[in-house]
C-alpha cells in the first residue's frame, strides 16, 4: 500500500477553519499531514487513525523562538510550513479541540496582520504593471509570454481583490461591538 | 502616579486575567494553565492570544521580562501594570454592585 498520499486543494486566505477541520478529517481517516506546498498540494503519511486537531499561523509569531518555545510547552508541534504558513498538530483529549486564538479581538488582528500582508505583496506586482507600460507593448511580446503574463493579471485582478474583500469581512465580522470581547 | 487609565481601560477578560495571574512572575504556559484554573475554567487563553497579549502589554509598559529559565521568558508586572489592574477592578466593583442590584430588583419583583 502506497504510504504516501497527495491532494491538491484550494482554499482561502480567510479560510482557516475549513483547512483545519479538513486536516482533521483527513487525520481521522489515517493520513497525517508531512508538507505542503505553494501550490496546495498536500502531502500525507498513512499511518493510524487519530484525532489530531491542526491550526493554522499565518504571519503571527511561528518564526519566534519564543513562540515556538511556548508551542511546545502547550504539546504542539509544528507539521508543516510553506511561504510562512505555519501548520500546528496537538492531539484531542476527550474531544477538545485547543484553539490558538481565544477571543475575537485576537482572531480579528491575525486577519488584519494577513490582510496587510496580501495587500503589501500585491503592491510591487500592479505598480510594475504601470510603470513598465505594459499593456502599451503587448504587442512586442512572444505568445508564451504573454499567456503567461495575461494568466498573472487575470488572477491579481480577480483573486487578490476577492481575498481582500473576504478577508475584510471575517474582520468586520470579528469586530462587531455584539461578538466584540 | 497619575495615569490616563482610558488609554488602557476596559481590559478585555484575557488582559484582565493575564495581569491578575502575574501577581507572581511567571512564563507563558505556566500563565496559561493559571488562568485557566484561577477563572475556574471559564477563560482559557490559547498561545496565539497570549503572544499577542504579552507583545502588547510589554509595549504599553504593564508588564516586563523579569527573568528568562530555560528559554522561557519570564514575565512580571510593572508598578504601571499594578495600577491600571487596581483601576480596573475598582470600576468592576461597581460594575458587580449595580449588576447584583438590578438582578435582585427582579428576583423581588417575581416574589411579590
Amino acid at each position: 500500500m502506497n504510504t504516501t498520499v497527495r491532494k491538491f486543494k484550494l482554499f482561502g486566505p480567510h479560510e482557516d477553519e475549513n483547512q483545519e477541520s479538513w486536516l482533521r478529517s483527513m487525520a481521522q481517516q489515517g493520513l497525517h499531514l508531512v508538507k505542503v506546498n505553494p501550490f496546495c498540494v498536500w502531502t500525507f503519511r498513512r499511518g493510524e487513525p487519530d484525532d489530531v486537531v491542526y491550526r493554522v499561523d499565518f504571519p503571527n509569531a511561528s518564526h519566534d523562538p519564543d513562540f515556538r518555545q511556548l508551542m511546545e510547552d502547550a504539546g504542539w508541534t509544528l507539521a508543516a510550513t510553506t511561504v510562512g504558513w505555519h501548520y500546528w498538530r496537538t492531539r484531542a483529549v476527550n474531544g477538545r479541540a485547543p484553539e490558538l486564538f481565544t477571543d475575537n479581538a485576537s482572531k480579528a488582528a491575525k486577519f488584519k496582520q494577513r490582510l496587510g500582508v496580501l495587500v503589501g505583496c500585491s503592491i510591487p506586482f500592479l505598480v510594475s504593471i504601470v510603470v513598465s507600460d505594459m499593456p502599451g507593448r503587448l504587442g512586442e511580446l512572444s505568445l508564451p509570454f504573454l499567456v503567461a503574463y495575461g494568466a498573472a493579471l487575470c488572477f491579481y485582478l480577480s483573486v487578490v481583490p476577492w481575498a481582500i474583500v473576504r478577508l475584510a469581512l471575517r474582520i468586520r465580522q470579528l469586530s462587531s461591538p455584539a461578538t466584540a470581547n | 502616579m497619575d495615569l490616563d487609565y482610558s488609554k488602557y481601560l476596559p481590559l478585555s477578560e484575557a488582559t484582565y486575567y493575564v495581569l491578575a495571574a502575574l501577581q507572581e512572575p511567571l512564563h507563558g504556559y505556566a500563565l496559561m494553565q493559571k488562568v485557566e484554573a484561577m477563572s475556574e475554567g471559564n477563560v482559557v487563553i490559547g498561545p496565539g492570544t497570549l503572544y499577542g497579549a504579552f507583545a502588547a502589554l510589554e509595549k504599553q509598559g504593564l508588564i516586563e521580562k523579569v527573568s528568562e529559565v530555560e528559554r522561557r521568558k519570564i514575565y512580571g508586572l510593572t508598578d504601571k501594570g499594578r495600577g491600571v489592574l487596581a483601576e480596573q477592578v475598582r470600576r468592576l466593583g461597581i460594575m458587580v454592585r449595580n449588576g447584583q442590584f438590578a438582578l435582585s430588583y427582579f428576583s423581588k419583583g417575581e416574589a411579590a
